[in-house]
C-alpha cells in the first residue's frame, strides 16, 4: 500500500531534476506567475500554465496516469481523451496461486513488489534497506495503434503499412519505476535513488511468465525457492539472497485488501513477512558481508484511493518469536481513519489473522518537525492489539528519514527503519518499517 | 615613416580628392562592391554552417558521445541492447530519431520539417525544452473554458497519448497551432492527423531548426519516419556532459575523461564497424566537409570582384601619381623627402581604401541576407535541411572582410606608390619622361605577361589541393595578371593604326582621340586592363553558367528515358527518406500500356568519412529501357547487362572526388560486414555533387534488408496513352499519396532546381557587370581630366566644344571596344578554367563547353554603350575647358 508513494517520489525526483536547471527554472517561474495573473483576470482555473514542459511531461507520465489508479474515479479526462484502457478491478473472490501471483499482473493498472529489511554486518553495523519495483499501466495501452481498416487491395495495404509492423520496443504499455534506499544507522545517513523507464530495449520489465522484475540493473528474481535481490547506486548497493521461512500471507478478506468503501477501491495484497537475508551490501563500492531479515509486499489493483483520503500510515513489523504484524490506516480529511483500514497478524506457524480497525490502536509518542518541509510527523509509536495481546513501541533508527524534494513541488513523505520494543517493560523485540504520507501537506493536493 | 600630419593630409590629399570627387567616388564604390560581395557571401556561407552546428548542438544538448550509423541513415535498435553496461558506469544515454517529416502548411502547401524522436522517459538531461506560454495569446478565455481541471488538461495533451507530439514555436505560429489542436502530416501511406501535446518555447531543443520541428516519443517517431525497428543515432552523456559550467572540480573532470575513453573503447569493441563512435561535432564537421567545395567556390568567385576593385585602386592611384608628378617634382626640389611624398600617397590610399572598405562592410552586411536567401535553397536541397532564414554574422567576418579590403587596396596601390618616390626634382616637370619609360617597358611587360600566361597554362594542369582547386584559381589569377601585362604593348601597337583609321573616317577628331590615348599609354593601359577584367569576369561566368545549364539539360534529356516517374508525395515535397513498398513496382508494371517499371532506392551513407548516396537499381530493366551515359563510351545496354553481383556503377562526381576509376574496388561496410564492389563503369550525373554508388537491387535488398523503393520509373509501350496510364495508376494505388510526374514535368523541375542552385552565381554575375561598368567610367574620367591640357591646346587651336565632346566620346568607344575585346579573350580563358579545372576539381562534373553568343553580343553592345553614355560627364567637362587657364601651366 505504502508503495503508491514511490510513483510520487519518482515524479518529484524527476521534477526536482528538471527544476534544478537554473535558467529554465527562473523563466518558468516568471512565466508561470505571469500566466496565473492572466488566468485570474480571465477567471479560468488552469493548473498547467507555461511551466517547464519536461516537468509536465513527467507529470503527465506519472501523476496523471497513476493518479487515475489511486483515485476512486479515474482522473477526469477532457472530452478529447481517447478511449482509455480499462483495467481490471481488484474485487472480492480473488484466488491466489503461487508462484504465479508473484509474477506481473499486467491486466491491473498498478502493481508493486516491495522489499524492506534490516541487515547486520559482522562488525555489528546495522543497515536498513528498501528496494521497490513499481509498474503502472499506460492509459493509452491499447489505443496506441491506429490502423486504418479499410484496405482494398494488397498494394494499397502495403503502402499503408510501409515497412515492418513489428511494434516498437518503446511502445508505452507500462511505466516501470524503482526505488532503492539505504539507512545507515551507525553512519546516521539515509540515501535514496530511483529509476523510471519503459520496457524499451530491456530497460525494465516485470515478466508475466516468471518472477523476474528489473529496472536497468536493479532486479528481483526467484531462483528455485529463493529470491535474489540486486541494486546498485552511487554510494550503496545490495546483492542479497532471500530465503522465505513462511508461506505468503494474504491480507484482507476474501482475497482483497479494501482501501475505501467503494467497489474496486481495493487491491490484491500479500506479503512474505519473514525472509532470511544474506549477501553483500556495498558501501562506496566496498563489499560488506551482511545478514538479516527482509519483508516482501506485493500488491496489485486498479483504483484504490479516494479523493477524501489525505494520506496513510503503514507499518510492517517483524517480532521476536517468529511473529509479524502489518497495519495500515488511511487518514481522511476530517482527521478520522478510513473504516477499511486494517492489518494482519502472522503467527509463528505461518497462519494469519485479519485485524479490523477496531482491533488495534496506534498512538504517537512524539512529533518531529521536518526542517526542510516544516511538516510535523509522528515520531515513535505505541501500538496495541489487545486481541493478540500485543503492546509495541516503535523507535525510529533515524529521525530524518524523510524524502523531500528541494523545491516546493509538493510531495514529501517519511519512510524509514524502526526498532521495535515489546511489552510493558519494552524489551527489544525486532524491527520494522514505517511509512507516513501526507504530513507536510495534503497528499493529493498537488495532483 | 608612416607618420601622419593632418595639415599635410588636408592640403595634399583631401583637397585633391575633393577636386576629383566623381573619380574618387567610383574607386570607392568599386572597392566597396568587392568587399561587400565578399563579405555577403562569406556571411551567408558561415551562417549556413553555423546554423547547422547550432542545430546539432541544440539537439545534442549535453550529449558528448554519439553512436552514428555510417552505412545507412539509421541503425538497428537491436544494437542498443548491448548498451546496458552504460548505466553501470554512470553514462546516461538515449536513442534519437532525427528525420524529416512533411506537414500540410496553413495554406495547403506541403513543407518539410524536422522530427525529433526521443524516449520521453529518458534522463531529463535529454529533454531540454519548455512549453511556451500559450496563455498569453489573448483568446485564452474563449479557448480554454473547456478544461476546468488543470491536471486533466495536462493528460489530454500528454506526449504519451496516441499521435501526440510537441511542436516548435515557429511551426506552431505558422500552422496556427496550440495545445490541443491538430495538424496533418504526409506519410508515404497517406495523411495522418497529429495532436499537439504542447508548444515548445525557443530555448533548448525547442529552438533547434529555428523552432520548425516536432518532438515525439520514440515509438510514434519511429512510425512517422518509417523507421520501425531503427533509430537515427544514440546520444550519450558521459560524466557531466558538455557545456560544463565549471562547477565540477578538476579531479572529477579527469575521472570523466577516463570513463569517456573507456566507454569509447568499449563501444568500439561491441559495435559493428559501420557504427561510428563520435561526438555531435563529428556531424558538424562532416557537414563542413560536404559543403566545402560549394562554399569555397562561391567565395573564390567573389575574389574576382575584389580583383576588379584592386584594379580600380591601382588605376586611380597610378593616375593620381602621374597627374601630380609636376607637383611632386616641385616639392622634391623644395627639399621634401621621398618618404614624405610616399607618406602622403599612402595616406591617400588608406583614405580611399578605408572609405571603400567601410562602405563595403556596411553594404555587405545588408547584402548578406540576400546572399543567404540565394544560397539557402541550394544548401537545403543538396546538403542539409536546416532553416536558413536569418543571417548570423560573426564579428570576425567583418574584420576579415575589412582586412582583405585594406590589404588588397594597399597591395594594388604599391606600384604607383613606389613610383611616386622615384620622381626626381628635375625630371618631374615633364610628364613625358614617364610615358617614354612605359613605352620602353612595354615589351618587357609583354614578355612577363606571356610568362604569366604560360604559368597559367601549367598551373591549370595541376590537380586539386585538399579537394580545393588551388591551382585552378592560381591559373585564373595568372591569366588576369598576364593579360593585363600584355595591354601596354598591345595598345602601343594598336593605337597608332587606329588613329590613322579613325582619321580616315572621322577626320582630325578621330585621329586626335586615338593618338591622345596613345600618348597617355600608362593611363590607357590601366583603364583598359581593369575594364578587361570586369568584362572577363562577366563573360566567363556567363559561359560557365550556360555551359553548365546546357550540359544538364542534355543530360536530363538523354538519361531520363522513362515516361512517368512515381514517388510518394512526401518525397516529392522534400522528405528524401520517404519510401514506397516494393509491391507498387509490380503494380505499376501490371497496368495496361506499361512496358516496364523500375524501382529505384537511394539512401545517404558515409563512405570514407564523407556522405554519398548509395542507390540500388534494377539493371535488367535499365539495360532495356534506360540510357545512362558512361565515361568509357560503352553503351548503356552493354554496361547494364554486366551489372550483377558485387558490381557497382558510380557517378562522375564521386569518381573524381574520391579518385576512383573503372575497375577500382569499393568497400561498403554494412552491419560490420565488409562488402566489396568493383567499379564497373562511371556514369555522367549532375543530380548531386556528393555522388552516387549504384548497386544491383537484389544485392542491395540482401545487404540492407530493405525492400522499399524511393521512386519508380515507368516505361510505356509504344503508342500507350500517357494520361490514361497515369490515371489508371492513380486509381489502382489510390490508397497511397503518390506524386506521378511525366518526364516533361520532371525536366522542368530539374531546370528550376538548377536555376535555383545558380541563383547566387547569377547575382555575382550581375555584380561583375556593375563593377566593370564602374571601371569603364573610372577610366574615362581619369582620361578626361588628365587630357585637360590637350583639350586646352586644342581649344586654343580653335577646336569647338562639340568637337572636344566628340573626341571624348570616341575615346570612350575606343576604350570600351579594346577592353571588351581583351575581356572576351580573357573571359574565354577564365571560362575554360572555371568549367574544366575549377568546377571539375571541386564538384567532379564534366561540363560541355558552350558559349552563349547572344549574351556576349548583348553584353558587348551594353559595355560600349555604357562607356559612351558614361562619357557624357567627362565630355561636358572637356567641352567646358577654358584654354588660357590651363595653358598657363605650361
Amino acid at each position: 500500500m505504502s508503495k503508491n508513494i514511490f510513483v510520487l517520489r519518482l515524479i518529484s525526483k524527476v521534477m526536482s531534476e528538471n527544476m534544478s536547471r537554473p535558467t529554465s527554472m527562473s523563466d518558468t517561474r516568471k512565466r508561470a506567475s505571469k500566466h496565473s495573473s492572466l488566468q485570474c483576470h480571465a477567471g479560468i482555473p488552469r493548473a498547467v500554465g507555461g511551466r517547464g514542459l519536461s516537468v509536465y511531461m513527467n507529470l503527465a507520465a506519472c501523476f496523471l496516469l497513476l493518479f487515475s489508479a489511486f483515485a476512486s474515479a479515474p482522473a477526469a479526462y477532457g472530452d478529447q481523451a481517447p478511449n482509455t484502457t480499462v483495467y481490471r478491478k481488484a474485487l472480492p473472490g480473488y484466488k491466489y496461486k503461487f508462484p504465479q501471483d508473484h509474477f506481473s499482473h499486467d491486466d491491473f493498472k498498478t502493481e508493486w513488489w516491495y522489499y524492506t529489511g534490516h541487515l547486520k554486518a559482522r562488525d555489528g553495523r546495522r543497515f536498513g534497506f528498501e528496494l521497490t519495483f513499481f509498474r503502472t499501466g499506460s492509459d493509452y495501452k491499447q489505443g496506441a495503434e491506429k490502423v486504418d481498416a479499410a484496405k482494398a487491395d494488397s498494394a494499397k495495404a502495403d503502402i499503408a503499412k510501409a515497412g515492418s509492423s513489428k511494434p516498437s520496443p518503446w511502445k508505452l504499455d507500462n511505466f516501470y519505476l524503482a526505488h532503492f534506499a539505504v539507512t545507515d544507522e551507525s553512519g546516521k545517513t539515509f540515501r535514496y535513488y530511483e529509476k523510471l523507464n519503459r520496457k524499451g530495449l530491456k530497460f525494465a520489465d516485470a515478466r508475466q511468465d516468471a518472477y523476474f522484475v528489473h529496472n536497468e540493473g536493479w532486479s528481483v528474481a526467484k531462483l528455485g525457492e529463493k529470491y535474489v535481490l540486486k541494486a546498485d547506486a552511487r554510494d550503496y548497493g545490495i546483492y542479497l539472497l532471500l530465503t522465505p521461512t513462511k508461506p505468503p500471507v494474504v491480507h484482507g478478506k476474501n482475497g482483497v485488501s479494501q482501501k475505501a468503501s467503494c467497489a474496486g477501491c481495493a487491491s490484491h495484497y500479500y506479503s512474505m513477512s519473514r525472509l532470511q537475508a544474506e549477501g553483500l551490501l556495498f558501501q562506496k563500492d566496498k563489499p560488506i558481508e551482511v545478514s538479516g531479515l527482509a519483508w516482501m509486499d506485493h500488491e496489485f489493483g486498479s483504483n484504490q484511493l479516494t479523493s477524501e483520503q489525505t494520506g496513510w500510515d503503514w507499518f510492517s513489523i517483524q517480532l521476536a518469536g517468529n511473529r509479524e504484524l502489518m497495519l495500515y490506516v488511511m487518514r481522511r480529511e476530517d482527521g478520522s481513519f478510513e473504516k477499511q483500514s486494517s492489518g494482519t497478524y502472522v503467527l509463528p506457524d505461518g497462519s494469519s489473522r485479519h485485524l479490523d480497525l477496531a482491533d488495534f490502536k496506534i498512538e504517537k509518542v512524539s512529533t518531529w518537525t521536518s526542517p526542510k518541509t516544516k511538516g510535523i510527523y509522528p515520531m515513535g509509536w505505541k501500538i496495541s492489539v489487545p486481541k493478540e495481546k500485543l503492546q509495541l513501541t516503535l523507535v525510529p533508527l533515524l529521525k530524518d528519514q524523510e524524502l523531500t524534494t528541494e523545491r516546493s513541488t509538493g510531495v514529501s513523505y517519511w519512510e524509514g527503519a524502526v526498532d521495535v520494543l515489546e511489552g510493558a517493560e519494552a524489551k527489544p523485540s525486532g524491527n520494522g518499517y514505517v511509512e507516513m504520507t501526507g504530513y507536510s501537506e495534503k497528499f493529493s493536493k498537488k495532483l | 615613416m608612416v607618420g601622419f600630419s593632418l595639415r599635410l593630409f588636408k592640403n595634399f590629399v583631401l583637397r585633391d580628392i575633393r577636386r576629383n570627387l566623381v573619380r574618387t567616388f567610383l574607386t570607392v564604390a568599386g572597392i566597396a562592391l568587392g568587399v561587400a560581395v565578399f563579405l555577403a557571401i562569406s556571411i551567408a556561407n558561415d551562417t549556413a554552417l553555423a546554423r547547422f552546428r547550432q542545430t546539432v548542438a541544440q539537439v545534442a544538448g549535453k550529449a558528448n558521445l554519439e553512436l552514428l550509423p555510417l552505412s545507412a541513415g539509421s541503425m538497428d535498435e537491436g544494437l542498443l541492447e548491448d548498451l546496458s553496461f552504460l548505466g553501470g558506469v554512470g553514462v546516461k544515454w538515449t536513442s534519437i530519431i532525427d528525420e524529416h517529416l512533411v506537414v500540410k502548411g496553413a495554406s495547403g502547401q506541403d513543407e518539410v520539417i524536422q522530427i525529433i524522436g526521443i524516449d520521453m522517459l529518458a534522463d531529463p538531461e535529454f529533454k531540454r525544452y519548455e512549453e511556451s506560454d500559450d496563455g498569453g495569446s489573448g483568446d485564452a478565455a474563449a479557448s480554454t473554458s473547456g478544461d476546468a481541471s488543470g491536471s486533466a488538461s495536462a493528460v489530454e495533451s500528454s506526449v504519451f497519448a496516441p499521435d501526440s507530439v510537441l511542436v516548435g514555436a515557429s511551426l506552431a505560429e505558422r500552422l496556427h497551432l496550440k495545445k490541443g489542436s491538430t495538424f496533418t502530416c504526409l506519410l508515404p501511406e497517406g495523411e495522418r492527423i497529429l495532436n499537439v501535446a504542447g508548444v515548445m518555447s525557443k530555448s533548448g531543443l525547442g529552438g533547434a531548426y529555428s523552432g520548425n520541428l516536432i518532438v515525439a516519443d520514440m515509438p510514434l517517431a519511429q512510425v512517422l519516419t518509417g523507421l520501425e525497428g531503427r533509430v537515427s543515432r544514440v546520444d550519450m552523456i558521459v560524466g557531466s556532459g558538455k557545456e560544463n559550467t565549471g562547477d565540477s572540480d578538476s579531479g572529477s573532470r579527469s575521472d570523466d575523461d577516463q570513463v569517456y575513453r573507456a566507454v569509447s573503447e568499449k563501444l568500439r569493441q561491441i559495435m559493428p564497424s559501420d557504427i561510428m563512435i563520435g561526438t555531435p561535432e563529428t556531424r558538424s564537421n562532416q557537414a563542413e566537409k560536404m559543403t566545402r567545395s560549394f562554399e569555397y567556390n562561391l567565395l573564390a568567385l567573389t575574389l574576382i570582384a575584389l580583383m576588379v576593385g584592386m584594379f580600380l585602386i591601382y588605376n586611380t592611384m597610378t593616375i593620381t601619381v602621374l597627374r601630380r608628378r609636376p607637383e611632386i617634382g616641385v616639392m622634391r626640389a623644395l627639399g621634401v623627402k621621398r618618404s614624405t611624398i610616399l607618406n602622403m600617397f599612402l595616406w591617400e590610399t588608406i583614405f580611399i581604401g578605408g572609405l571603400g572598405t567601410t562602405c563595403g562592410v556596411v553594404l555587405g552586411g545588408f547584402l548578406a541576407q540576400g546572399a543567404l536567401a540565394a544560397v539557402a535553397q541550394t544548401f537545403q536541397y543538396f546538403y542539409f535541411k536546416v532553416p536558413l532564414e536569418k543571417v548570423s554574422p560573426a564579428p570576425e567576418q567583418y574584420l576579415l572582410a575589412a582586412a582583405i579590403g585594406m590589404g588588397l587596396t594597399l597591395t594594388a596601390a604599391l606600384p604607383p606608390l613606389l613610383e611616386s618616390t622615384t620622381v626626381a626634382p628635375a625630371e618631374a616637370t615633364k610628364r613625358a619622361s614617364f610615358e617614354s619609360r612605359l613605352r620602353f617597358m612595354a615589351l618587357p611587360l609583354f614578355i612577363m605577361g606571356l610568362v604569366c600566361l604560360a604559368l597559367c597554362y601549367l598551373s591549370s594542369l595541376q590537380g586539386p589541393v585538399l579537394d580545393f582547386p588551388f591551382f585552378g584559381y592560381l591559373a585564373a589569377l595568372l591569366a588576369i595578371v598576364g593579360a593585363s601585362l600584355l595591354m601596354p604593348l598591345a595598345l602601343s601597337r594598336l593605337l597608332p593604326g587606329l588613329s590613322r583609321l579613325l582619321g580616315h573616317f572621322m577626320g582630325a577628331k578621330g585621329r586626335v582621340a586615338a593618338s591622345s590615348l596613345s600618348g597617355t599609354l600608362s593611363r590607357t593601359a590601366v583603364a583598359c586592363a581593369s575594364l578587361m577584367i570586369g568584362i572577363a569576369m562577366m563573360i566567363s561566368l556567363a559561359i560557365m553558367i550556360s555551359s553548365f545549364r546546357k550540359t544538364v539539360t542534355q543530360w536530363i534529356d538523354q538519361s531520363f528515358q522513362a515516361d512517368l516517374w512515381m514517388q510518394s508525395q512526401a518525397r516529392a515535397a522534400g522528405n528524401k527518406g520517404a519510401r514506397l513498398p516494393e509491391s507498387v513496382v509490380k503494380e505499376c508494371a501490371a497496368v495496361k500500356g506499361v512496358a516496364a517499371a523500375e524501382g529505384f532506392v537511394d539512401r545517404r551513407i558515409i563512405y570514407e568519412g564523407m556522405p554519398v548516396f548509395l542507390a540500388a537499381a534494377d539493371f535488367d530493366v535499365l539495360a532495356k529501357y534506360g540510357n545512362q551515359l558512361f565515361l568509357s563510351g560503352e553503351t548503356n545496354e552493354a554496361v547494364c547487362n554486366r551489372m550483377s553481383g558485387s558490381r557497382a556503377i558510380i557517378s562522375e562526381p564521386f569518381a573524381v572526388r574520391r579518385k576512383l576509376k573503372k575497375g577500382d574496388v569499393l568497400k561498403l561496410d554494412v552491419g560490420g560486414v565488409s562488402e566489396t564492389f568493383t567499379v564497373e563503369d562511371i556514369y555522367y550525373d549532375y543530380a548531386s555533387d556528393l555522388g552516387y554508388i549504384i548497386i544491383p537491387r537484389d544485392v542491395y535488398k540482401n545487404l540492407y534488408k530493405d525492400s522499399t523503393v524511393s521512386n519508380v520509373a515507368i516505361y510505356l509501350q509504344p503508342g500507350a496513352d500517357l494520361a490514361a496510364v497515369k490515371s489508371e495508376l492513380m486509381s489502382r494505388l489510390s490508397g497511397a499519396r503518390l506524386a506521378i510526374n511525366s518526364t516533361m514535368e520532371l525536366r522542368k523541375q530539374a531546370i528550376v532546381i538548377f536555376d535555383r542552385t545558380f541563383a547566387i552565381t547569377y547575382a555575382l554575375h550581375t555584380i561583375a557587370v556593375i563593377v566593370s561598368m564602374l571601371s569603364v567610367m573610372n577610366a574615362l574620367f581619369a582620361l578626361t581630366i588628365e587630357s585637360k591640357r590637350e583639350f586646352a591646346i586644342l581649344r586654343y587651336l580653335g577646336a569647338g566644344r562639340s568637337q572636344l565632346a566628340a573626341i571624348v566620346y570616341t575615346q570612350a568607344a575606343i576604350l570600351a571596344t579594346v577592353g571588351n575585346i581583351g575581356g572576351l579573350g580573357l573571359g574565354y580563358i577564365l571560362s575554360l578554367l572555371l568549367t574544366h579545372v575549377i568546377n571539375k576539381q571541386s564538384f567532379g562534373w564534366s561540363v560541355q563547353y558552350s558559349i552563349p553568343y547572344d549574351f556576349i553580343v548583348q553584353s558587348s553592345i551594353l559595355v560600349v554603350a555604357t562607356a559612351v553614355a558614361s562619357a557624357c560627364l567627362p565630355a561636358r567637362l572637356a567641352a567646358s575647358t577654358l584654354a588660357p587657364a590651363v595653358i598657363r601651366d605650361e
